[in-house]
């Protein structure tokens, strides 16, 4: 696929502040665009789809987006869909790791890889671009880094963490562009299958947390009530220094926190 | 005195095995106190076995383990998975990874260990056809997953795009019937019937159950060991970082030190002897012997370390609070007293400075028994 130029793009999202709503910059879609302009420059392609009027996308112009191009989705049509079509001849594809905005599944990156038979790899810090495939260091628990090689073209999520300048400039948010272009698919749309699942409740509340029913008598219900349970370890109280820390040597063993 | 017939107060019990007091009327007898049962078990917490008969059904709970065991997130998955079975339906656990804990107090019914795929490696080709091929033997009717975004996160979103299926992720609520998430940008939660594919956050399900499950083993299904990695993914191996260098909320073990601490170097060389990243209580750092962002606590930073080793720390609720994930405490202390030693799985009576060098000494010496090279 890869016969002229490499090819990146970023898929931007519309944002939303979790609490207020207000539209905004995603930020691990702003991230994947500083990570996607580090690997080829401003030939970075910036795709979103939705409506052209998004005010959020006009806070990736100041985040540094030259140009946004946007295709229409009319209501809630399948956005893999729309999106695979642009997508084809794209040999990076950069996706943040999950929308602020609706379900915010995660599931849009892996959705696209599968429409469009490529490898996805998701948690993404850093990537280097090594003739046909991208090295990708990505992000582990407990400090862990991993290094992948996946063959291009790919679609990579990044990860929240990783390490890039964000700067927002107010002039760069007058001076950028949004355009519009068309889905170039053919064939008729469905409906987002993703979305058409939920109806989002009209209040707030917390979440119940499911626990097993349990059906207990009333002398255990009493007992659980009243007895307080043992709480506190293994006391080490006698022997010498020597001893002791032959205990918590043992302790660490037991439970794997050491690995010698 | 003795022509003065005593009369014993108390009517005659017996203990029933299900550890009740029962007073038994008409019998002469003393207490027949505690008939206890024979595993030493308090009696009556026996738990029931929650499938009767034979599963109808399966519904599976798929989860990588660490070093052999499920972590708490992991374990909720299973229990969630145990719970939307009901009476009817087995619960099939499906590890990857080693296992070697036991799965009938997970709740689970049949257990599926494949220890290669462990998630060290990346190799999610074959772990989405082990697992799928599993899903199809079994003909599950859920398929529950932590939502852990490294491991089990990944291969069931891996797992609901091969489906095509409904599905949920970030699951906060669940009951038989729906499950709700997070509506993105709206503070809201929105509500979906029960999906097949259901990646569940952590907190959702108390993972305690009154009931066990099977626990049987069926690692000899076939299948789900053929697949090999088609070239797409190649992994390149783990880098492992300096322990002193990671942040202190990602730590896997950490060594603190308080006001008891009076020799930070000591402290400092157990922490690198022990790959271990450096923690202090507010007392110590206010008093200048570890820079502020080694605090822990309530004004610190909330860790949640596998273990956690406090020295010379008192355990005021103000740090209890920034240690309340850590699943392993173990306390050194002068002071058999202190509130620590409540919240420690392992607690060490004595001098901090003595016991630290004590571990000093029989860890070079563990080194050198097994000939194993020195931390980095
Ligand atoms: C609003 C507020 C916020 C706070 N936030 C935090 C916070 O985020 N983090 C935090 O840690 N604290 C916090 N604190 C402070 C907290 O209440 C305690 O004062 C503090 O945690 C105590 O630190 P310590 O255990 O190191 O010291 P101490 O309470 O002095 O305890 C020292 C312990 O070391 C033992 N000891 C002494 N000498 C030796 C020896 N030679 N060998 C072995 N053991 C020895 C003693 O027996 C004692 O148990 C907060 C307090 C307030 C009011
Ligand atoms: N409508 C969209 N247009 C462009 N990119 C999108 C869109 N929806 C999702 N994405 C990308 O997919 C990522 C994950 O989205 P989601 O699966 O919806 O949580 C986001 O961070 C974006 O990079």
């Amino acid at each position: 696929m890869t016969v002229g130029k490499f090819v990146a793009a970023v898929l931007v999202s519309a944002g939303r502040h979790p609490f207020t709503g207000t539209p905004r910059a995603c930020r691990g879609d702003a991230v994947a665009i500083a990570l996607g302009q580090r690997i080829v420059g401003d030939a970075l392609r910036i795709i979103h789809a939705g409506a052209i009027d998004e005010p959020a996308l006009n806070d990736y112009l100041a985040l540094g987006a030259d140009t946004i191009e946007v295709v229409a989705t009319p209501n809630g049509y399948d956005t893999v869909r729309v999106l695979s079509g642009l997508l084809k001849d794209v040999d990076l594809v950069l996706a943040g790791g999950r929308a602020e905005s609706g379900a915010g599944s995660g599931l849009f990156p892996y959705a696209l890889a599968k429409a469009l038979g490529r490898p996805v790899v998701a948690n993404v810090l850093d990537v280097e671009i090594e003739g046909a495939e991208a090295r990708v260091r990505q992000f582990l628990p407990k400090g862990r880094r991993r290094g992948v090689a996946v063959s291009l073209p790919a679609i990579l999520a990044v990860h929240p963490l990783t390490q890039v300048r964000l700067g927002y400039a107010y002039a760069r948010r007058l001076s950028g562009r949004i355009v519009a272009v068309s889905p170039a698919i053919d064939g008729q749309l469905g409906a987002d299958p993703r979305e058409s699942l939920w109806t989002v409740e009209q209040t707030s509340r917390r979440p119940v947390r499911l626990k097993a029913e349990e059906k207990r008598s009333a002398h255990e219900r009493m007992r659980a009530a009243v007895v307080s349970e043992a709480k506190g370890g293994v006391v080490a109280f006698e022997g010498t220094s020597v001893d002791k820390a032959q205990v918590v040597l043992n302790y660490l063993r037991n439970h794997r926190l050491i690995d010698f | 005195m003795s022509e003065i017939r005593r009369v014993d107060p108390r009517p005659p019990i017996v203990i029933t095995p299900q550890g009740l007091r029962r007073i038994v009327l008409g019998q002469v007898g003393v207490e027949e106190l505690s008939t206890p049962d024979p595993s030493g078990a308090p009696a009556g917490k026996v738990k029931p076995p929650r499938l009767r008969g034979d599963a109808k059904s399966w519904v599976m709970a798929v989860a990588h383990s660490d070093r052999g065991r499920l972590d708490s997130h992991a374990r909720q998955a299973v229990a969630a998975a145990a719970i939307l079975a009901q009476r009817s339906a087995g619960v099939v656990t499906v590890i990857l990874g080693d296992f070697e804990e036991d799965a009938a107090a997970l709740g689970a019914d049949a257990v599926v260990v494949l220890p290669d795929l462990d998630a060290v490696r990346f190799e999610p080709e074959r772990e989405v056809v082990a697992v799928s091929s599993l899903i199809r033997a079994y003909d599950a009717r859920h398929v529950v997953l932590p939502d852990k975004p490294e491991s089990d996160g990944d291969l069931g979103r891996r797992l609901i795009v091969e489906h095509r299926e409904p599905a949920a992720t970030h699951v906060v609520e669940i009951d038989a019937a729906h499950v709700c998430s997070p509506w993105s940008g709206a503070m809201l939660l929105a509500r979906a019937p029960l999906p097949r594919f259901i990646l569940l956050e952590a907190g959702a399900v108390d993972a305690g159950l009154p009931f066990t499950g099977l626990g049987e083993r069926a690692d000899t299904v076939e299948g789900p060991k053929v697949a090999e990695e088609s070239g797409d993914y190649r992994d390149l191996g783990l880098e492992r970082s300096d322990p002193s260098q990671i942040p202190l909320e990602e730590a896997d073990l950490i060594v603190a030190g308080g006001n008891g601490v009076h020799n930070v170097p000591t402290l400092e060389a157990l922490a690198r002897k022990l790959g271990a990243a450096v923690g202090a209580s507010r007392v110590a750092v206010d008093d200048g012997r570890f820079s502020r962002d080694k605090q822990i606590g309530a004004t610190g930073k909330m860790v949640s370390a596998r273990g956690y080793i406090a020295v010379g720390i008192s355990g005021a609720v103000q740090h209890l609070q920034g240690i309340k994930d850590c699943q392993h405490v173990i306390a050194v202390n002068r002071d058999a007293g202190a509130p620590i030693i409540g919240r420690a799985d392992l607690s060490v009576i004595g001098d901090a400075e003595e016991v630290m060098q004590a571990l000093l000494t029989r860890i070079a010496q563990a080194r050198e028994q097994r000939e194993l090279p020195e931390a980095p």
